[in-house]
């Protein structure tokens, strides 16, 4: 030891150490700094190092630390132990110096007068890359790295410089300094404690430099899962939840008042925008670890406010010089973007940890990746670049559909009041048609239940439940492809999702059952993926039947509730999957995905319970379940399916590229690549398959709203695309340059390419969809109900009319809508027409020629209106022509009772001259007719001189108001639990005209109609809600007895990133 | 393939991927079903549909019908004016049937009557009875409204020279044409419009003549009110003309349009009352015809068109035959051809006629005929084509009585014998004709009877049926005066 040199004392704290300690002794004995001692501390709870000390570095001094509080806490201990060092030199057991590193180090502390000295931190195994050359934080604490990680060494950034943090690992302090300050912050368990050093030296006056001619190898064993965290604070909670809190609490603690009033309300804002970014980006632990910054300081206040009085006893520089040296704006911010687009350094760094045992190839007899290389990883910078672009797109797509009324077109009808919705759920009577003693759906419930949480506003609801699906879709792919392990990929599948114009088309062509489906496919996919267990769809808990079929049973039931045919959904894809794995030579895995979809398919019965008996019991149509489908003729041909172009986007050829970039993995992935593109261009054949074939009147006809069962095939090509990316980055280098990186170059283009009829599309504010609607058109209608109310009978092209109805055979459909243009109740027709087939039974008489008085048989209907569509939106719209048969058209215009009316060219109105209120008081004869059934006493009957009663409506079912004396007739399918009551006495009822209610009225008075729901459907009610009950809480159950059964937060990940704030926060700390 | 270089194998027990049948198979799946795509896929066409025969002509509503109507365009109802309406109804179903005729004059308040139609049965309803209009404005239309099928309504007017007859029409149309017309001097063309519905129809006159097109300003836009009526003094506007054809085009809405010809001079010729043709056809059909001293006939074929209309016009003689003739109708032209004048049409051999359109560029034909000394019959016959043969024709309208003379002619334009039987309705019976049950009739041939050689009656309601499609035209000839045409196809 030379006299001459300042006593410097290096400090090494210990925990666990792993055989990287050996080699970390070795280089601090190597030094060429003559005055140098070196003191071991490990913490009482860990492995004692001291044999390995003694083997290694036989001078050094050894002492064991009573408690594990973590590094600082333990490292604090040196200044109990040591006088008259002149220098401490803080280091991890996982840093080796170069010889002459201290000496530099200690050279610059005095040149400079520095209190604080960080050398060049660079690679363990490759000392050609840095790490960190110090390091900035920006006022929150954020940390931000002055060298890009990974960069070669060049030399470049070798010169001395002022840094406002000085990363851990290995730091020289000098002795006094950090005496004053108190030694490190013992609060700070794990990560965060050099930023606090750093901050708090400079507080007091003294410089922070960075050395870079020292350099120091770091082997970060922590942080790359090489060894768990040991301190007691620290267990359980992630490294990213130590960091947020430790430097939210440096700042708090850093800033003077004043300062801090001024900071404080940007730290808020800046959190609340990260929690909201990592929301939507599916990064659900680091809103955790934002939200659980704040309130682990507020819970440590007593503390924070002893460090804070601590700070303010030596502060020698006001915050404004402090901050000097801090970044700009928001470096977690900056950070951010920067890491996401500069090229990642850390495959080529061999910062690649271990493949987790789940996902090994041991596990599944495959590879990770060729050559165990592993996928691209993209920064976070392109994935924001990308979703803000996605978000930029979609929000200027929907400009002018946003907080504007949508148009009512096809399913896209306007929402009822929720006090509505849930009567006619609870009620048990339905509106449709001539009404029904039918279960409600139980879209009604949901619908009525999620209006209330939106106080009623039913418009904002419908917008955001039917433009809100494309960036659900669009998270939903992005989740499904997470476990390929590629940012990149991921965002592949985003972009191609969102290119394909599915969703579009369903907007334009009010296909609402669409746009759910594209919303919820992802997510059944990714259900049905990881039931298989195969890679990559591997890794996490192991698959069980019970709880996938749970969840996507509920997942299933509640599209179902909007779109029926939604439940056959599951079942296309797991055939598809396992006709894909079949192909790709291992079908038994997606057997169970098999499993599953049945599971869930019965699930989503019991769930929509009673709703699924009115599908199954006899009379039921199959157009109630899957809509009705147009005529044959207007079939989606082949190419059409392919594309999606199920409306104005998709044309060829621009709308052939989302395939052509979905294609690459078949031609160039090898492994699970190659097999998982099989079984989704599996799922996507199945699901075009049926969609065509059902349109040739080859199956039965489930491809009214196409989108629904082509929203899977979809969501399979964007990940079968996403699948290519990754074979491009993992398989392609493997192969020698050839027609491959042609193709692959090719898929490239095609992705780029796809995006464009999109953007075109959206350059109109609205994806084509129409401004003006039929309901528009028809908005004089409503006020007419003063004469009493009444139907609307809707004919025409099943595509045309703007509810759901029934068959009338060649594509054509009928429906009612009560009082003028059709709401949402009607958008779900009861499967069983019953009574309302009567409708369909005049119209046909009509069309046979069998009568020229039409307007008398649906006048006992209560119909006053019929509306023929020929197209579906307004003719200056220009939606494709969807012309009635001629013989419709024909039969109505020769009928004597119908006056049509002038309306906009895309629809023929016609007013029916006999029609009588569907509630109305009517003579004698017309009682008399009534007493006879069907159609022939409808047209004997005269009723237009009938007089509405009881128009006040109480809700869809009670009316009131003021009766004669005689007959009254209640336009409804008949039953006995309609009552009417006249001043306070029941009135007699009985069938008139077959099929409606009749009330013989003694005395004119008050009275009161109103439908009592029957006790089998109150006892069906209940027994809905214990199925859902029973369901969701085994759901739960299952889903936290999993989560439990993870390690923790804290555990390995499969791929340990490096970390995000690279030094600072003690990122990088091999001590941890 | 080219082979993956410096790349590790799969894991150890891991079978590869199948690239090529995966590839293979998902290719043959997309060509099977784009081989299969190929074929558009069926279904019922909705751009052309097949019109109904109703459509064509006046046809009955079968007898599943709820309801069924009657349009009987244009009579008057004022004494003493020169086409007093009488409508005539037949049931031939087998139950009573109730109706209710509605009369609607030009001006004043339409009134309605209740009608019973026994089974099997005619009923005459003199439109006087229930409206009687004013010289000034005489002109009705009616309504007919039957709870049921298999009826049948006509429409007789009598004036000062001669009775004539018209099937009231069973359908409206956005479009009515007429061939034959004329505004010459002394004489009298009317269009009488009929909106029986509830809405307002617009309606545009177009005219075809012998001097040109005219379309005047003042036919253009005509309202008919709905319920109502509008008769049209042609010659108000297309004054002086010989020949005229006309189309009746309707903007909005549906009417039926008929035509009332009153030939003047001296002596007067007649009065004609003929329904429109609610379509241009290419194939025309004309049982009944005839050359002879003093009979002048002609076929009128007038295309509305566009485009230009090849077409033949072929006789069906009883004896001999004669060569077809090849006519070019112009667009939106008229052609007549006077057979009388033709020496390939013998004189004094009744014959049929068929128009047929060769080059599918549809048309209208008429026949015309007018009878002077020393023709043993005078007057004035025009009769619009059949469109459609039919296994069932009902003649509402009818007599054999000393003052009536009534023929039934059967042209078979089908490549197959035809047998046909005449029934009477009669008083609740079907009474079958004596002499007139299977008789035959070839292929492309005709046959006519005379009704007064096997049955004498005065009201005399008529069914003829076949067992192929043949066209039925029934001929009245009341006492040295007009001859009258009507057919009336029922839908069977």
């Amino acid at each position: 030891m030379s006299p001459q040199a300042p006593p410097v004392v290096a400090v090494v704290t210990v925990c666990d150490a792993g055989p990287w300690l050996e080699e970390a002794l070795a280089a601090l004995g190597e030094q060429d700094y003559p005055n140098m001692s070196v003191l071991v501390l490990y913490p009482a709870s860990t492995v004692d190092p001291t044999s390995r000390v003694d083997a290694v570095l036989p001078g050094a001094f050894v002492r064991r630390v009573d408690r594990n509080d973590g590094y600082a806490a333990t490292t604090n201990h040196v200044l109990e132990m040591i006088e008259g060092a002149s220098h401490f030199l803080l280091c991890h057991d996982d840093v080796a110096p170069d010889g002459g590193a201290v000496r530099l180090m200690v050279e610059e502390a005095f040149r400079s007068n520095a209190g604080v000295v960080c050398p060049k931190l660079v690679a363990w195994d490759a000392p050609d890359r840095l790490l960190q050359v110090g390091m900035t934080a920006d006022k929150s604490g954020a940390p931000s790295a002055l060298a890009e990680r990974g960069e070669l060494d060049q030399e470049q950034y070798d010169a001395v410089r002022d840094v406002f943090v000085a990363p851990g690992g290995c730091t020289l302090v000098r002795a006094d300094l950090l005496a004053a300050l108190g030694g490190l912050d013992g609060a700070m368990a794990h990560y965060g404690e050099d930023l606090d050093m750093s901050w708090r030296a400079q507080t007091a006056g003294a410089r922070v430099v960075v050395a870079p001619e020292a350099r120091v190898r770091h082997l970060e064993a922590a942080s790359r899962g090489l060894r768990p965290v040991g301190a007691a604070d620290a267990v359980g909670v992630s490294a990213e939840a130590l960091r947020r809190r430790h430097q939210l609490r440096t700042a708090l603690k850093g800033y003077g008042v004043w300062h801090l009033a001024r900071v404080l309300p940007q730290l808020l804002v800046l959190s609340g925008a990260e929690v909201v970014l990592a929301l939507f980006t599916g990064r659900l632990a680091t809103a955790r670890a934002v939200v659980g910054a704040w309130t682990w300081n507020l819970e440590h206040l007593g503390a924070l406010r002893a460090g804070r009085r601590q700070v303010r006893s030596h502060r020698a520089l006001p915050d404004s010089e402090v901050r000097r040296l801090q970044a700009r704006g928001s470096a977690r911010a900056s950070a951010f973007l920067r890491g996401q687009l500069g090229p990642d350094r850390a495959r080529t760094l061999g910062l690649r940890a271990r493949p987790a045992p789940e996902a090994s190839a041991a596990a599944d007899g495959e590879e990770v990746g060729m050559d165990g290389r592993e996928p691209v990883r993209a920064g976070p910078r392109l994935s924001a670049v990308v979703w803000g672009a996605v978000a930029l797109v979609l929000l200027a797509g929907s400009r002018h559909l946003l907080g504007s009324r949508l148009p009512a077109l096809g399913q896209l009808a306007a929402f009822p009041r929720p006090s509505t919705l849930l009567r006619l759920f609870a009620g048990g009577w339905r509106t449709t048609g001539l009404g029904a003693e039918a279960p409600a759906p139980l879209a009604f419930a949901l619908l009525g239940g999620a209006g209330t949480v939106f106080g009623g506003a039913m418009g904002l609801l419908q917008q955001v439940l039917v433009l809100g699906p494309i960036p659900v879709g669009a998270i939903g792919i992005y989740r499904l492809a997470r476990p390929l392990r590629s940012p990149r990929a991921r965002l592949v599948a985003v972009v191609v999702y969102l290119s394909i114009p599915l969703p579009y088309n369903a907007l334009a062509r009010g296909h609402w059952g669409g746009l759910l489906l594209y919303a919820a496919a992802p997510w059944m996919l990714a259900r049905l993926l990881r039931v298989t267990g195969t890679p990559p769809y591997d890794g996490g808990p192991p698959p069980s039947l019970v709880y996938d079929a749970l969840g996507l049973g509920v997942l299933v039931t509640l599209a179902a509730a909007f779109a029926p045919v939604a439940a056959l959904v599951p079942l296309l894809v797991a055939a598809g999957l396992v006709g894909g794995a079949a192909l790709a030579g291992r079908p038994r895995p997606a057997a169970r995905a098999v499993a599953v979809a049945v599971g869930a398919g019965g699930l989503a019965a019991v769930l929509s319970f009673p709703w699924t008996l009115d599908f199954v019991l006899p009379g039921a149509h199959l157009s109630s379940l899957a809509g009705v489908q147009g005529p044959l003729r207007d079939a989606l041909r082949l190419g059409a399916v392919l594309r999606f172009q199920t409306g104005p986007l998709g044309a060829a050829p621009l709308g052939w590229a989302p395939l052509v970039a979905a294609v690459l993995p078949l031609l160039v992935g090898r492994a699970w690549r190659l097999r998982r593109a099989v079984e989704l261009w599996g799922v996507a054949a199945v699901c075009w398959g049926v969609v065509w074939a059902a349109g040739r009147g080859w199956l039965p006809p489930v491809g009214a709203v196409p989108e629904v069962l082509l929203a899977p095939a979809a969501a399979a090509l964007a990940l079968a695309a996403a699948l290519g990316l990754v074979a491009f980055e993992v398989d392609l280098p493997g192969y020698r340059f050839g027609w491959r990186q042609v193709v692959s170059l090719a898929a490239a283009g095609a992705a780029c390419l796809a995006a464009l009829p999109v953007l075109q599309a959206g350059a109109g504010g609205r994806w084509k969809a129409p401004v003006h609607d039929l309901a528009g058109v028809l908005d004089w209608m409503p006020d007419k109900r003063r004469d009493g109310d009444f139907r609307v009978l809707w004919l025409g092209d099943a595509r045309a009319i703007p509810l759901a109805g029934w068959s009338l055979g060649a594509g054509m459909a009928y429906a009612t809508s009560v009082g003028g243009p059709p709401d949402l109740a009607a958008q779900w027709p009861h499967a069983d027409p019953g009574s309302t087939s009567l409708l369909a039974d005049a119209v046909g008489v009509a069309v046979s020629g069998r009568t020229t008085r039409l307007g008398h048989l649906l006048a006992p209907m209560g119909v006053r209106y019929v509306v023929m569509p020929s197209r579906a939106a307004p003719a200056r719209e220009q939606t494709p022509l969807l012309a009635p048969p001629a013989p419709l058209t024909d039969a109505l215009l020769d009928q004597v009772d119908l006056r049509q009316l002038d309306s906009d060219g895309a629809l023929t109105v016609y007013e029916n001259v006999a029609w009588a209120p569907t509630r109305a008081a009517i003579d004698a004869a017309a009682a008399a007719a009534g007493t006879r059934g069907g159609l022939v006493a409808a047209q004997g009957a005269e009723l237009s001189g009938a007089t509405p009663v009881l128009g006040r409506g109480r809700g869809p079912t009670t009316f009131a108001g003021q009766v004669p004396a005689g007959t009254v007739e209640v336009a409804e399918a008949a039953s006995d639990r309609w009552s009417l009551r006249v001043n306070g006495r029941p009135a007699p009822r009985r069938t008139a005209f077959g099929w409606a209610n009749s009330f013989a009225v003694g005395q004119p008075g008050r009275a009161t109609l109103s439908y009592r729901s029957s006790p089998t459907r109150r006892g069906a009610l209940v027994l809905e809600a214990i199925f859902w009950s029973l369901a969701l809480h085994r759901l739960f159950t299952l889903w936290r007895s999993r989560r439990a059964a993870l390690p923790g937060p804290t555990r390995t990940p499969v791929l340990p990133p490096p970390p995000p704030a690279p030094v600072g926060a003690g990122a990088a700390s091999g001590w941890r | 393939m080219t082979a993956p270089t410096g790349a590790a194998r799969s894991g150890s027990g891991a079978r590869p991927a199948r690239r090529l049948p995966a590839l293979l198979v998902l290719a043959g799946l997309v060509l099977a079903a784009a081989v299969a795509d190929r074929s558009a896929p069926g279904g019922p066409a909705h751009a052309a549909p097949a019109p109904a025969r109703q459509r064509l002509q006046p046809g009955a509503a079968p007898g599943s019908a709820l309801a069924s109507a009657w349009y009987c365009p244009l009579a008057t109802t004022a004494a003493g004016s020169a086409a007093r309406g009488l409508l005539v109804l037949a049931n031939s179903g087998d139950t009573e049937l109730g109706a209710n005729v509605t009369v609607m004059p030009v001006q004043g308040k339409a009134a309605s009557r209740a009608v019973r139609l026994p089974p099997r049965a005619q009923v005459a309803v003199g439109l006087a009875e229930i409206v009687t209009t004013t010289a000034d404005a005489p002109w009705v239309a009616a309504l007919v409204e039957i709870d049921g099928g298999q009826a049948a309504a006509e429409e007789a007017v009598f004036g000062p020279s001669g009775i004539t007859l018209t099937p009231c029409a069973s359908s409206a149309s956005d479009h009515w044409y007429f061939a034959e017309g004329s505004t010459g001097r002394d004489d009298t063309l009317l269009l009488g419009l009929f909106d029986p519905f509830p809405d307002d129809a617009i309606v545009d006159l177009s005219f075809t003549t012998d001097q040109g097109r005219a379309e005047p300003a003042d036919f253009k836009g005509l309202v008919v009110p709905g319920r109502g009526l509008l008769v049209v003094d042609v010659g108000q506007h297309v004054r002086r003309r010989d020949l005229v054809s006309t189309t009746v085009a309707a903007r909005s809405g549906r009417i039926v349009a008929s035509r009332l010809q009153v030939r003047g001079g001296a002596p007067a010729l007649g009065t004609t009352l003929d329904l429109g043709a609610p379509s241009a056809g290419t194939s025309w059909y004309f049982p009944d015809g005839a050359t002879g001293d003093g009979i002048v006939e002609r076929y009128q074929l007038y295309n509305p068109s566009d485009r230009e209309s090849q077409a033949q016009l072929s006789l069906v003689l009883d004896q001999g035959e004669a060569e077809p003739f090849h006519l070019t109708v112009p667009p939106q032209g008229t052609v007549g051809v006077v057979t009388s004048a033709e020496p390939r049409v013998p004189k004094g051999v009744p014959h049929g006629a068929v128009v047929a359109v060769t080059n599918g560029v549809p048309l209208v034909a008429e026949r015309v005929v007018t009878a002077t000394a020393p023709a043993p019959r005078h007057g004035l016959l025009d009769v619009l084509g059949a469109r459609a043969p039919a296994r069932r024709w009902l003649l509402a309208l009818g007599a054999t009585n000393p003052a009536t003379d009534e023929w039934v002619v059967v042209l078979n334009p089908g490549p197959d014998r035809a047998t046909f039987s005449v029934q009477a309705l009669a008083a609740g019976q079907l009474l079958a004709v004596e002499g007139l049950q299977g008789l035959q009739v070839g292929p492309g041939q005709r046959r006519a009877v005379r009704l007064g050689d096997h049955i004498r009656r005065d009201d005399l309601a008529l069914v003829v049926s076949s067992d192929r499609p043949v066209v039925v035209e029934r001929d009245l000839y009341t006492g040295g005066g007009s001859g009258m045409v009507a057919s009336i196809a029922e839908v069977g």
